[in-house]
């Protein structure tokens, strides 16, 4: 019988069940390593960060309250993951580095975009780091506000403005048109 | 009410976040033995936990226990050699290397033990 996210989490929270922390990973794993992959531009790294955000997750389960969704609270320890190993590494430069990501230093960075990119790559590149997040959280995740404001820790009219912003920048750097995409 | 609104605003969609939508649409990453690989380094640590203690307190007792044995010599010659006091304590008092050592393990045993029983 399949359990629910949280009887798996209070049989890991009671017993150090990792085989219960286990079936968590296996249900979770693909969003938590598809929003690092998107929000560090590299799989490697992102993946390393997805392994260390588990980690994290398991030392911290106790402090899951179970009043909001266990991904949500789940992408809130890949979020607080990926920070601090930025934070950490100056490896996150220079991947953002290669991948000609100098939005903010640069204004316009992708008026001559990097050809290797895929779309979305470039889309994400015009974006500074927190807007990635929010909007990789609001378009991938499929989270709500009030969501996302709590994985990042942010007031709701933020999140909002953030969103606002990114899509500002994404229709003014792309040249998209309102209602119009392509 | 006004919440009412401004919740239904959040969940109206334009043509445009429609689009990011379809851009931003995760393709589901397979498993491959992610889940297996962490588990696995979890339940290192774990055990690494256990160890650690009870190894620290091994390390620590064999490397105290000359040094110990030294200091409880030397206390014992002092003792002696204050009149009056050199009556009350016996001479064989100190504990021999080899019983310090046996207490260090042994207690490093029962945290070991006590580590693997609250598991």
């Amino acid at each position: 019988m399949a359990h629910e996210d949280h009887e798996l989490v209070a049989k890991v929270v009671a017993n150090n069940d990792t085989a219960a922390f286990g079936e968590l990973i296996r249900r979770h794993q693909s969003q938590v390593r598809n929003f690092l992959r998107k929000l560090a531009g590299d799989t490697t790294l992102a993946d390393d960060l997805a392994q260390d955000c588990f980690l994290h997750a398991f030392n911290k389960l106790s402090t899951y309250s179970g009043r909001g969704s266990f991904p949500g609270w789940l992408l809130k320890v890949a979020y607080t993951t990926f920070l601090q190993s930025k934070r950490r590494s100056k490896r996150y430069a220079e991947i953002l580095d290669a991948a000609g990501h100098m939005a903010d230093s640069q204004g316009k960075s992708y008026t001559h975009p990097n050809e290797d990119l895929n779309d979305l790559e470039k889309l994400l590149a015009v974006l500074d780091e927190q807007e990635r997040a929010v909007m990789i959280m609001s378009y991938s995740c499929g989270f709500s506000h009030r969501e996302i404001s709590e994985a990042t820790a942010m007031p709701v009219g933020t999140i909002k403005s953030l969103i606002h912003r990114s899509k500002e920048k994404i229709r003014s750097d792309f040249a998209i048109k309102d209602h119009q995409h392509g | 009410m006004q919440s009412k609104i401004i919740n239904m605003a959040d969940r109206l969609k334009d043509e445009q976040d429609l689009a990011l939508e379809a851009l931003f649409r995760m393709q589901p990453v397979a498993d491959d033995g992610f889940s297996k690989q962490v588990t696995t380094v979890l339940r290192r640590r774990i055990w690494a936990r256990r160890i650690a203690l009870p190894f620290a307190v091994f390390v620590g007792s064999a490397i105290a226990a000359k040094p110990a044995v030294v200091l409880l010599g030397r206390a014992n010659e002092l003792l002696a050699s204050m009149p009056g006091v050199a009556s009350s304590w016996p001479v064989d008092w100190v504990p021999s290397t080899y019983t310090l050592l046996a207490g260090g393990v042994l207690l490093a045993v029962g945290l070991f033990g006590l580590n693997v029983l609250e598991e």
